[in-house]
């Protein structure tokens, strides 16, 4: 099928409107509204056009392509309708681009230098509309608004939370929120990239910078699994924004607020300056060549056998190669990376984390089922792509131990308590043995013994429902980035192994680190050497490592905090002979558990590769340089390399170490086997005490998110405590006050109490924003609830 | 002149019964015959759209639109849910025809939706009154759909036919913009009521996703009778492109305001007599025909002119909603059009660009000159706002505001300059020298 415009031929497909069809063909038509991830609202009316045979413009952007008609986008109706449009546009805007933060890349004063008249007759009084305050992210500045709604669908139908409005009619609507509120969905600030004119800013950097100083980097985000991509823009050797990088395979063109505004802790004051070293007692600030010659006496060959070293799995895949290397070639084996979990019992049937399809198709899924995630406010964008499966009609299902508010609906949301998680996926999986038994291709694969001694016979009706619902094709299984603190979380992971394999579904563990597949493949593993091969020399994990009360601990890119017992390994860097921490930030308690910190540069001046979620390698340049005295890891680590004698040239740099890496890595992937060792589980206890649950708040996450302060200023309902009214009344909690005492472990907290009936039964639901919650411990542990 | 006309015959039939809004009335009247025989007779939809289409009869809410071919657009193979909307939303300033169907003879209304709905293959029909009705025309007519529902007349299963057709009654929040079809749609699915941008039209695409037609409480109110009468009775008064009866409202510098049922083409001085003439024996200085979002014709050409759609047309303006604001030669135009503009300055519902920021302009400009600020650049403005607006808005309320504006400088130049003072009968380059002049101009811009 073809259509003219301006006399040339294009070929079109049922259903697009002529804007498309321009847009592919790189015709040029002017328009605010119209916004191709959108729907088409087609009330800005400067996309009209001629369309020949019809005496009135027409929108291009709501006008189906229709064979054999012809268009014309610069004749003098359609000049003439644009020009009229960008006159009434301008009528009521302040045409104060002077001191707008859009100004220089605003879709408005772009359009209007090209289709707008030289000067205004319009000399009455202007439009003023009063700035609503909608949270620390977002400046508003309504004066500016034309009303191009683009803001308003984005929130009803990208975000899938109707946080803004048109309000009141005529020239007095005003687009704000229904009730004077904050705006809360995760991912708000990807109104102020699609607001074509300067309504809505980016609080952080409002006033701060032109956008034509600017140099833009591209890079990648280092807060979810989900790598998105983004560009930086740079002013003055410091990040001034940050904005999305369009990636349709990934983020498409959004980013998460996480992502777009950590950047504001780069100069945190809790930054690592300068090296600093423990001398007679006091830490103080030394010189580099001090602290490696420190680093060089103290971390010795007596100690070798008696040390560990812990990386974060956000750190670069180059910093975890080096970083083993280092320790390896040491003779330093306890090296791990996953510090927030807690037992190892099944370490050799553990897989390689990642999601069994790429994000891109999550959207065409039939079927999803969400295992405690809260992946609304924990990874924006792929709750983004299961709210497209969900509007594809994909059936949702969630196991829970809080009821969290997705944007999307849920078939079936079973709330549970996470104590009895292991058993409910023991339930699927009896049922699915049952209903699957007449499968052939299934023959060979059987269930464990030890699994099958746990059937009990079926009663939930949701069970059988949420496991009917897998067994549809295209399914998927998700393992929410909270289960990284489950007791059993080995064990959730090769149970939803079996249910994939009988529902032929796809499965996924959603971490919160952005590399976590990284440090498995580069080998940060007691019993992994790079590139997935197993280890003669098998150390500690992490839990041993701490249990052990080793000599020296080495810490790469990792807070107090970010340990699954953190109390424990207090009490281990205390009796150490020797800690050593390579550290961007570093509070002025935590200094106290360190011989020796040397200053790492931030994710933001380094380069590096990320390694996300779908196995996606994505590589990202410096975009600034190292502030302070700091320096990028894999300098430093080379540097530690060479202070304990490895044979490398003083030479090496960045791009050597890439083509290691690359040979003995990217191009010699090992997917792990499956292991063929038969399963053997312990027998499943079923334990009666309050469950703590509530995973990390999500601007909580890493050392960076926690120190972005406009992020930490978002409504978070901090400091709370949800119970539901069952669990209150069984515990003997007096409703009538709102605050209560919980113990966790030696711990002991007076907080808010709310009654929220979405939250399971015998379980406390607290989310970990501050360091307060976080000295309590982890979730999924006992808990005590008393009166005050 | 006006003793052979043929007044109220049809939407206003029951007027001359002394309970005119009862169901025993209608039904005294031969009501719901019409209804009945085609549930007893299982009349096919094709016969009475094709009935509907030869009866000639148009869009009485103001487009003129053949209602026949109207419901001739629905697809009847297709298994959608279709709906049948009736405009009541009776908003057009100078209009109170609805009101009063709605008031005497709501019966009509309902018979005429059923009789749609079979047609058009509805089971539900909704029935969308403007807010303002809340009081006794909200109650007339619930009272008369309560009466239809406990005759079996509406319903499941009416008069044991199988066939099921519901209406239901909706009131209004109080805007203009709701009067347009597809924000009346926007609004009953619970949203604000912006209009939708066509296509795809209601027919295809319309409440809730499914085919809808949406017809004015008049027309529907007149397809009972056409049917019971036939084509040709109705065709039989009018004019040939214009046939059968029509309701005016007529106001303004009357003696005897109020709405009047005549023959289509019946001329206007006729109708003025029905309305008792120029109140104090005044002349005729303007009347706008057809609602206030028309184009105001001077009264010599509308004392020439008959009251049907190509008449009206031919001299400039257009029947509209049939109401008939009559001004006499006391009258400022000048204020009438800033009362106008006021209206639509608003009613606007702000969606798109050229309506929100256009009425409010035009406002402005006019206001300025009636207070005496205008120059002639002014005028020469507000001639071109209408011209920017018109033809490029998603609904006609654009249009609806341009039209009056700019016929009121057309027929009343001479008043608007009137406004304009000697001082500010200069071209605006001169007022930018006189500006960049003025002292305190050059100090503010050092």
């Amino acid at each position: 099928m073809k259509i003219k415009i301006n006399n040339k031929e294009f070929h079109f497909a049922k259903g697009e409107t002529v804007i498309q069809v321009a847009d592919r063909n790189g015709i040029h038509i002017p328009r605010f509204c119209y916004h191709d991830k959108l729907s088409i609202a087609a009330n800005c009316r400067m996309c009209l056009i001629e369309q020949v045979g019809i005496n009135k413009p027409q929108p291009a952007c709501s006008t189906p392509a229709m064979e054999n008609q012809e268009y014309f986008t610069k004749s003098d109706l359609a000049k003439n309708s644009q020009k009229n449009t960008m006159e009434f546009l301008l009528i009521n805007h302040p045409l104060d681009c002077p001191v707008c933060d859009q100004g220089g890349m605003c879709e408005l004063q772009d359009q209007a230098l090209m289709h707008g008249r030289v000067k205004s007759r319009y000399e009455q009084e202007k439009r003023v509309v009063i700035d609503r305050n909608i949270g620390p992210l977002i400046k508003t500045n309504m004066t500016r608004c034309i009303h191009c709604t683009r803001c308003v669908r984005y929130g009803e139908e990208i975000a899938g939370i109707k946080e803004f409005g048109a309000i009141g009619r005529g020239e007095g609507m005003e687009i704000r929120t229904y009730l004077s509120s904050a705006i809360n969905s995760p991912m708000s600030g990807n109104m102020i990239d699609i607001c074509p004119v300067g309504a809505l800013n980016a609080s952080p950097s409002h006033m701060k910078g032109r956008t034509w100083e600017l140099e833009e980097v591209k890079s990648i985000s280092s807060h979810d699994c989900v790598g998105s991509n983004m560009n930086i823009h740079i002013s003055d050797n410091s990040v001034f924004r940050v904005v999305p990088h369009e990636n349709e395979k990934i983020n498409e063109i959004w980013i998460s607020d996480r992502d777009r505004f950590s950047y504001e802790a780069i100069d945190h004051p809790d930054r690592v300056k300068k090296p600093i070293a423990k001398v007679n007692g006091r830490h103080i600030e030394v010189e580099w060549e001090e602290a490696f010659e420190i680093i060089k006496t103290k971390i010795k060959d007596t100690r070798f056998g008696k040390s560990a070293g812990f990386i974060s799995a956000s750190s670069t895949v180059e910093e975890q190669y080096l970083f083993q290397k280092w320790l390896r070639e040491i003779n330093i084996n306890n090296i791990d990376h996953r510090v927030s979990q807690c037992k190892f019992n099944y370490e050799e049937y553990d897989f390689f984390p990642k999601l069994d399809i790429p994000i891109k198709e999550i959207e065409n899924t039939k079927s999803i089922l969400l295992l405690d995630s809260d992946i609304t406010n924990q990874q924006p964008i792929l709750s983004h792509k299961i709210r497209k499966a969900f509007l594809n009609n994909a059936k949702i299902n969630s196991i829970s131990s809080y009821k969290y508010k997705y944007n999307f609906d849920t078939n079936n949301s079973l709330l549970i308590n996470p104590n009895i998680l292991v058993e409910t996926l023991i339930d699927i999986i009896e049922y699915l043995s049952v209903v699957t038994i007449s499968d052939k291709t299934l023959k060979s694969f059987d269930i464990p013994e030890d699994i099958r001694k746990n059937f009990k016979g079926l009663t939930n009706k949701n069970i059988i429902e949420i496991s009917n619902d897998l067994l549809i094709q295209d399914s998927l299984v998700i393992l929410g980035s909270n289960l990284k603190n489950h007791p059993e979380f080995q064990l959730l992971k090769i149970l939803v192994n079996i249910i994939s394999v009988l529902t032929k579904s796809n499965k996924g563990y959603l971490s919160e680190n952005c590399n976590e597949a990284g440090a498995w493949l580069t080998g940060c593993l007691p019993n992994k050497l790079e590139g997935m091969i197993d280890s003669k020399n098998t150390g500690l994990n992490v839990s041993e490592s701490i249990k052990e009360n080793l000599d020296t601990y080495i810490l790469y890119n990792l807070e107090l905090i970010d340990f699954y017992n953190n109390s424990e390994l207090k009490s281990s860097l205390e009796n150490a002979e020797f800690v050593l921490g390579i550290q961007s930030y570093i509070t002025e308690e935590e200094m106290n558990y360190y011989d020796v910190i040397l200053p790492l540069a931030t994710v933001f001046e380094s380069p590096g590769t990320f390694i996300n979620i779908e196995n996606e390698w994505q590589s990202f340049v410096q975009c600034c340089s190292p502030h302070y005295m700091s320096k990028e890891g894999w300098k430093i680590l080379t540097k530690l390399r060479l202070v304990h004698g490895s044979e490398i040239g003083e030479t090496l740099d960045y791009i050597d170490i890439l083509n290691e890496i690359d040979s003995i890595i990217r191009n010699n992937k090992k997917i792990l086997d499956e292991s063929k060792k038969k399963l053997s589980i312990d027998k499943i206890k079923k334990e009666d005490f309050l469950i703590r649950c509530g995973g990390d708040s999500s601007y909580f996450t890493d050392s960076v998110v926690r120190r972005a302060t406009s992020l930490n200023k978002v409504n978070i309902n901090k400091n709370l405590v949800r119970v539901n009214k069952k669990t209150l009344e069984q515990n003997n909690i007096d409703l009538s006050k709102n605050k209560i005492i919980i113990k966790q472990g030696k711990n002991k907290l007076l907080v808010d109490l709310v009654i929220d009936e979405n939250v399971s039964n015998d379980c406390v639901y607290i989310i970990n924003s501050n360091k307060e919650h976080y000295d309590l411990g982890k979730q999924y542990q006992p808990i005590i609830i008393e009166n005050v | 002149m006006t003793d052979n006309l043929r007044l109220n015959e049809l939407c206003y039939s029951t007027l001359s019964s002394n309970n005119p809004n009862t169901y025993d009335t209608y039904i005294k009247l031969g009501g719901y015959e019409t209804w009945k025989n085609i549930l007893l007779n299982k009349l096919s939809k094709q016969e009475i759209i094709d009935t509907v289409i030869d009866s000639g009869l148009r869009g009485r809410g103001g487009a003129g639109f053949s209602t026949g071919r109207k419901w001739s657009f629905i697809n009847q193979d297709s298994t959608d849910t279709k709906y049948l909307v009736c405009n009541a939303d009776e908003s057009e300033p100078g209009t109170c025809k609805d009101r009063d169907i709605l008031r005497y003879n709501p019966h009509a209304l309902i018979e005429g939706m059923l009789i749609a709905s079979y047609a058009i293959g509805a089971e539900t029909a909704y029935c969308y009154l403007r807010g303002e009705f809340i009081d006794d025309v909200y109650t007339s007519f619930k009272n008369a759909l309560k009466d239809a529902y406990d005759n079996k007349l509406v319903g499941k299963n009416i008069l044991k036919s199988d066939i099921n057709i519901d209406i239901h009654d909706l009131i209004g929040a109080g805007a203009y913009i709701v009067g347009e079809e597809t924000a009346m749609l926007e609004s009953i699915e619970g949203k604000k009521g912006f209009p939708r941008y066509k296509p795809p039209f209601p027919a295809l695409k319309g409440l809730f996703g499914c085919p809808t037609i949406i017809n004015n409480v008049e027309t529907l109110a007149s397809v009972p009778k056409i049917l019971d009468n036939g084509s040709n009775w109705f065709k039989s008064v009018g004019t040939e492109a214009s046939p059968g009866f029509k309701c005016f409202s007529v106001s303004g510098h009357v003696n005897k305001p109020g709405n009047y049922e005549i023959p289509l083409g019946t001329s206007f001085e006729t109708l003025l007599d029905l309305a008792g003439g120029m109140k104090n024996g005044k002349n005729l200085k303007a009347v706008i025909p057809g609602g206030s979002s028309v184009p105001v014709l001077p009264g010599d050409i509308m004392m020439k002119t008959n009251m049907d759609y190509e008449s009206i047309a031919n001299a400039g303006s257009l029947l509209g909603s049939g109401a008939v604001i009559v001004m006499d030669e006391t009258t400022n135009m000048v204020e009438v059009i800033h009362r106008i503009a006021r209206f639509y300055y608003s009613e606007s519902c702000g969606q798109c660009t050229p309506c929100r920021e256009g009425t409010g302009w035009m406002y402005k400009v006019i206001d300025k000159i009636i207070k005496g600020h205008g120059t002639l650049d002014d005028i020469k403005t507000l001639e071109s706002i209408p011209k920017m607006i018109s033809g490029s808005t998603i609904c006609a309320l654009g249009d609806a505001a341009a039209m009056p504006v700019e016929s009121f400088i057309n027929h009343y130049r001479h008043e608007f300059l009137s406004y304009i003072k000697k001082e500010n009968k200069v071209e605006n380059s001169n007022a930018k020298s006189n500006l960049y002049n003025n002292k305190e101009f050059v100090l503010h811009k050092k």
